[in-house]
């Protein structure tokens, strides 16, 4: 085969035989910056990956330290990695396993509202799926001290059960060590050395940042230009809003393969249940048509008629909805994105529905909560009592 | 295992290095072939058990029909058949285990056959299986290296001994799951050598800098680029209305994926052999700078176009003409049938390699048309006229130009989840819909991709970099593009070991995040 034009001037390899021992010495002495480099970063990454694995931060083994969350921690999107630490200390009994829309509630807030008798850690972390929900799930059912778990059941339950959020470390989980070495990353090395000084809890330092995050985004979703936006977008959209999906209880495996077995478990251990169905409004289903799914309402609605039906049965276990109420899901000041509440007062009315029983979805009323919703998103038209003058 | 994973980077390739230089120097040369075979195995084990019994069969059938149509004489009736019966495996084992073909015509519950065939396809089917191939026929043809390969075959301890060669040959890890495809031609002469299993501390430099410079394209590049790709494509797949600025950053950033995803497996596929002493084919050099879609397919996974263009272009296009020959075909009807026909079975046949979608097959329909478009068009006197009275500068900008966005299209297509979902993609990117709510932040995928397409027009490809120590087998002759400054030759020295640590580093800050080789499904 022809050899291209670039390579007529490349230094041929010496022949075998014309290779003595100084020559070898030279390809030693050229070659050695490569070799030492390498095996530097081989040696210093075995060795940091030893002190982990031994030091074991993540808690996800029998040996190593027992790092710990403090009691007011919210570790929000560290939390992925701190799902052992949380699950394995005997100290918690109720758990909030949520999402982003969950993500702003301190362990303190929760027993302010829940009771003195709890004591809570909040395991909630943007975009989870169903794989790495049902990892948490299983953590929480070989959890001897667990007494409640609050579940949000959001709208990734529409998709596979293989699915899992990519920045979850599923391999910390699986039971293959082999892989475990992935785990070896900055923050991971931090929270080794700091827990080797003596640091054995950990402390959240976004605290701050999240909440100017929170009211920026809110800021940002209220301004006219972005409602008037929205409101355009509910009229391209209208006539489809309704769209029948074809859908039954069978398409959703992530529901009757992980989740509903999985509460299952805990209710058949004595573990109260409470699945809240996301404040999320009725423009929600608009915007999120356009890329989660095309019938979204349809499906989300057949969705959570499946799940009342299958775990209104078991003992201990309560379904939760906000959105039947068009002051709360209506009304886009309630929000800092369409799918996500802002309002303070609703988010404490979210969490007192647990303490009150009030706005509780049953087998009984379901039928009348769907049509409310789907005539309530057919009928929407934009409302906004968030003052302009406060842009 | 993946090579980007630390297990195999830190663990399973320094042990491997070490025990096959070990074999080499106190057990020759056929023992430290059996080691590899046996590591290769190792590494393809966590892809399931299916997958390696699987792979152990396609081995011991195309190896027994080697060996028997090497000893039977040519004038045999049988050779034929036994060799079309290995090439028959190979072809129904694709189908049966890759396109699902039983499910497809039995329907998904119709008992063992159709269970059987409903594990997950093997990873690296589509590769060994057209590797076996082009072994098949090179043994039917009675190539020499094949006969050479496999020695004599006299004992069963020779016999085992040529499996094992073989087994190194096909299932050699840098090579199994995403290629390149490579012929016996090209590795026997190596493994012949005396400079094989002689350990060069050069071999070893530069097959580092290969897979520093591989693993930092897929690892910080292109996988950096995968949650814009993802988020744009599946907006696309279900009909939604997307900014046209955002669809076409996803459509550019799948472009630039690809290339990284690809052209990172490819330079770590190299470094890998090279460590152990072995050069490989080229599998990729430079594509997006190729001035049109020929030139492209001499630059992109050309060790699938060569195969193809071997086993089914070149017989397509031969009997095409002899027919039109034969039967005095009008030159049109002789042209469509001896040119055009040929290339769009072939561009049929290298998209539905990738998977049995129908967007590969329209991605295949897209380019098999634009590469016999393109033909016809460098072949006219109008082009021809032009290419001489126009400057190359300029027309070498025209054809990139040209060049660049059916191939952003093509390669859309290629991605979308749907072919609906292509066209709509389409739609969006010369749509007007800039009330679409936003689907990403813009800024980080902006800044990468402009780092991505700098690199990509920028700076030399890994094997120009490398040129002084002829780090591969050149699968075709390949024009260097590119400001000629900026293709400066590397060397081992403490410079470059300190550049090539920054980019493991760079790489080891996403070692938590390791999703598989585009190619890998393929």
């Amino acid at each position: 085969m022809a050899r291209p034009e670039h390579f007529a001037s490349v230094a041929e390899s010496p022949p075998p035989h014309s290779t003595g021992f100084r020559l070898t010495d030279t390809r030693w002495r050229a070659a050695r910056p490569m070799i030492l480099a390498a095996a530097l970063i081989t040696f210093l990454y075995l060795l940091l990956a030893s002190v982990v694995i031994a030091v074991d931060p993540h808690n996800v083994y029998r040996w190593g330290a027992n790092p710990r969350i403090e009691p007011d921690d919210t570790p929000r999107d560290m939390v992925i990695d701190w799902i052992d630490v949380a699950t394995k200390d005997p100290s918690f009994n109720t758990f909030l396993v949520g999402s982003s829309i969950t993500a702003m509630y301190s362990p303190e807030y929760l027993k302010a509202i829940l009771g003195p008798e709890t004591r809570a850690v909040n395991l909630s972390y943007g975009g989870p799926r169903p794989k790495d929900r049902d990892l948490v799930l299983d953590r929480l059912i070989d959890n001897p001290g667990v007494q409640h778990v609050i579940l949000t059941f959001d709208w990734t339950y529409m998709v596979g059960p293989d699915v899992a959020n990519s920045g979850f470390p599923t391999f910390l989980y699986d039971g293959d060590i082999t892989n475990d070495l992935r785990m070896v990353n900055l923050p991971t090395i931090r929270k080794t050395f700091e827990i080797m000084s003596g640091k054995l809890t950990y402390d959240n330092p976004d605290d701050a940042e999240y909440q100017t995050y929170v009211k920026n985004m809110y800021v940002k979703f209220q301004r006219p230009s972005e409602i008037a936006k929205l409101g355009r977008m509910i009229e391209r959209n209208r006539k489809d809003i309704d769209a029948k999906s074809g859908k039954d209880c069978h398409s959703f495996r992530s529901v009757n393969e992980q989740l509903v077995p999985d509460v299952r478990s805990l209710s058949g251990r004595g573990v109260r249940v409470d699945i809240l169905f996301p404040i999320e409004s009725y423009a929600f289903y608009y915007v999120r048509q356009n890329d989660i799914s095309p019938t979204l309402l349809d499906e989300q609605m057949i969705a959570r008629r499946c799940l009342v039906d299958a775990v209104s049965d078991l003992s201990g276990v309560r379904v939760f909805a906000l959105d039947g109420d068009p002051t709360v899901a209506g009304d886009l000041a309630n929000f800092r994105e369409v799918g996500h509440a802002y309002d303070p007062a609703i988010l404490q009315r979210f969490v007192s529905a647990m303490k009150t029983g009030k706005d509780r979805i049953t087998r009984a009323n379901f039928a009348t909560y769907e049509r409310d919703i789907r005539n309530a998103v057919k009928e929407y038209r934009i409302a906004n009592s968030f003052p302009i003058h406060e842009n | 295992m993946i090579f980007t994973d630390p297990i195999f980077l830190f663990v399973f390739l320094p042990i491997v290095l070490v025990a096959f230089y070990a074999t080499a120097s106190h057990f020759g040369r056929n023992y430290a072939l059996a080691l590899l075979f046996v590591a290769s195995i190792i590494f393809y084990i966590p892809h399931s058990m299916m997958s390696v019994i699987l792979l152990l069969i396609a081995l011991a059938v195309n190896f027994s029909v080697a060996m028997i149509i090497t000893k039977m004489d040519d004038q045999d009736k049988n050779r034929r058949s036994i060799y079309l019966f290995g090439q028959f495996y190979n072809i129904a084992s694709l189908c049966y285990f890759k396109y699902k073909i039983v499910t497809l015509l039995l329907g998904p519950k119709s008992g063992l056959i159709v269970d059987i065939a409903g594990i997950a396809i093997p990873a690296g089917i589509s590769f060994y299986t057209f590797h076996q191939a082009a072994f098949l026929a090179d043994a039917y043809a009675r190539e020499k290296n094949v006969t050479q390969f496999l020695g004599r075959l006299g004992s069963i301890k020779s016999v085992f001994s040529a499996f094992c060669r073989y087994g190194a040959f096909v299932s050699f890890f840098p090579q199994l799951i995403i290629g390149p495809i490579t012929y016996l031609s090209e590795f026997n002469p190596q493994i012949q050598s005396k400079r094989f299993l002689r350990l060069n501390p050069i071999d070893l430099a530069v097959g580092l800098t290969f897979i520093s410079i591989g693993m930092f394209k897929k690892v910080v590049l292109a996988d950096n680029l995968a949650p814009t790709v993802d988020v744009v494509f599946s907006a696309a797949n279900v009909g939604a209305e997307i900014h046209p600025v955002q669809a076409w950053i996803g459509a550019l950033a799948y472009m630039a994926q690809l290339y990284f995803d690809f052209s990172g497996y490819s330079d770590m596929a190299l470094g890998l052999a090279r460590m152990f002493g072995l050069r490989y084919p080229i599998n990729f050099f430079s594509p997006f700078k190729a001035n049109g879609i020929i030139d492209y397919y001499r630059r992109w996974h050309m060790t699938l176009t060569r195969v193809i263009a071997r086993f089914l272009y070149t017989p397509l296009s031969v009997a095409g003409t002899r027919y039109s020959m034969f039967n005095r075909l009008a030159p049109i009807p002789a042209h469509l049938l001896s040119l055009w026909l040929p290339m769009l079975v072939n561009f049929q046949i290298i998209g539905l390699w990738h998977g049995a979608l129908w967007t590969f097959s329209v991605f295949g329909l897209m380019h098999g048309f634009w590469y016999a478009l393109e033909t016809e068009v460098r072949a006219s006197k109008w082009y021809k006229s032009v290419r001489k009275t126009t400057s190359p500068l300029v027309i070498g900008f025209i054809e990139r130009a040209v060049f660049f966005l059916p191939l952003c299209l093509s390669l859309a297509m290629f991605r979308s989840e749907s072919v609906a979902g292509g066209f709509h993609l389409f739609g969006q990117m010369f749509g007007t819909s800039f009330d679409a709510p936003s689907a990403f932040n813009m800024r980080e995928p902006v800044v990468t991709l402009a780092v991505a397409f700098s690199i990509i027009y920028l700076c030399p490809n890994s094997v120009e970099l490398m040129r002084r120590y002829r780090p591969a087998i050149m699968t075709y002759d390949n024009k260097s593009y590119g400001p000629a400054f900026l293709r400066e030759l590397w060397r081992p020295g403490w410079i470059q070991a300190a550049a090539i640590s920054g980019l493991v580093l760079a790489s080891l800050y996403y070692v938590s995040r390791q999703p598989p080789f585009l190619y890998q499904g393929f």
